[in-house]
């Protein structure tokens, strides 16, 4: 495991906060960690890649 | 921008929704033009917030075609709002998905990974910056080198991230066509 240093805006951080407050996670980097699995998950290499290839396909070979 | 009219008789064009970040990454690149050739382009309020946020200085009257629509207080469908938690989506590109469902709009354009997944879930087609600039060779707005020159300078003159060698890669398939 790795030590991650990051500057984050307050709004963000107030919210991670108030999540920790309430219970939803024990720990700030706990919320962080999976906030940033979900951002990777839905950010793929490969689906990103997917996603510029069938734009390139209707944007040459599209209908409308 | 414009406001709705009455009937014409004529077919109505199908209505597009529009994120913000086709808008800015269009902006920066200097080809905003090309959203109007959407005869009905439509988004929310909450997404041109975002749009101006991170270009002050552009104007609704560059996009003649866009249509804004401030959306109510209805709640939101609970799966919208369960796939808006999972995939993290922000406001505006909420407010996108919302409006899709209120124009029963088939076609959303976006920048966002994320929101792409979500609208395609939920049998949206969607289409990004990449797409509108080459749909731009297909349309005849602009010829296959300007297209080409636009791609090119997406690095060095917008926010948009691409891989430099999927750039290149789609660069080269354009260059191949006729």
């Amino acid at each position: 495991m790795k030590t991650l240093v990051i500057e984050c805006p307050d709004k963000l951080l107030e919210s991670l906060d108030r999540l920790v407050r309430d219970g939803w996670v024990e720990t700030p980097s706990q919320a962080v960690i999976e906030a940033l699995r979900r951002f990777l998950q839905s950010h793929r290499t490969d689906l990103l890649e997917a996603q510029v290839h069938d734009d390139v396909e209707w944007g040459l070979h599209g209908n409308d | 921008m414009t406001s709705s009219g009455g009937s014409t008789g004529m077919t109505e064009p199908r209505p597009v929704v529009i994120d913000a970040g086709p808008i800015i990454h269009l902006d920066e690149l200097g080809c905003l033009d090309l959203l109007a050739d959407f005869p009905s382009l439509h988004t929310t309020k909450t997404v041109w917030a975002e749009v101006v946020f991170h270009r002050p200085s552009l104007l609704p009257e560059a996009l003649p075609t866009l249509r804004l629509h401030g959306l109510g207080p209805r709640s939101l469908p609970p799966d919208l709002s369960a796939q808006a938690v999972a995939f993290d989506l922000d406001a505006g590109e909420l407010s996108a998905l919302r409006l899709m469902a209120e124009l029963t709009a088939q076609v959303l354009l976006c920048d966002d990974a994320a929101a792409r997944l979500v609208a395609e879930s939920r049998g949206h087609r969607v289409h990004g910056t990449v797409g509108v600039i080459v749909r731009a060779m297909r349309r005849g707005l602009r010829r296959k080198h300007e297209v080409l020159a636009l791609l090119q300078s997406i690095p060095e003159r917008s926010t948009l991230h691409l891989k430099p060698s999927l750039l290149c890669e789609v660069c080269q398939r354009l260059d191949a066509e006729a």
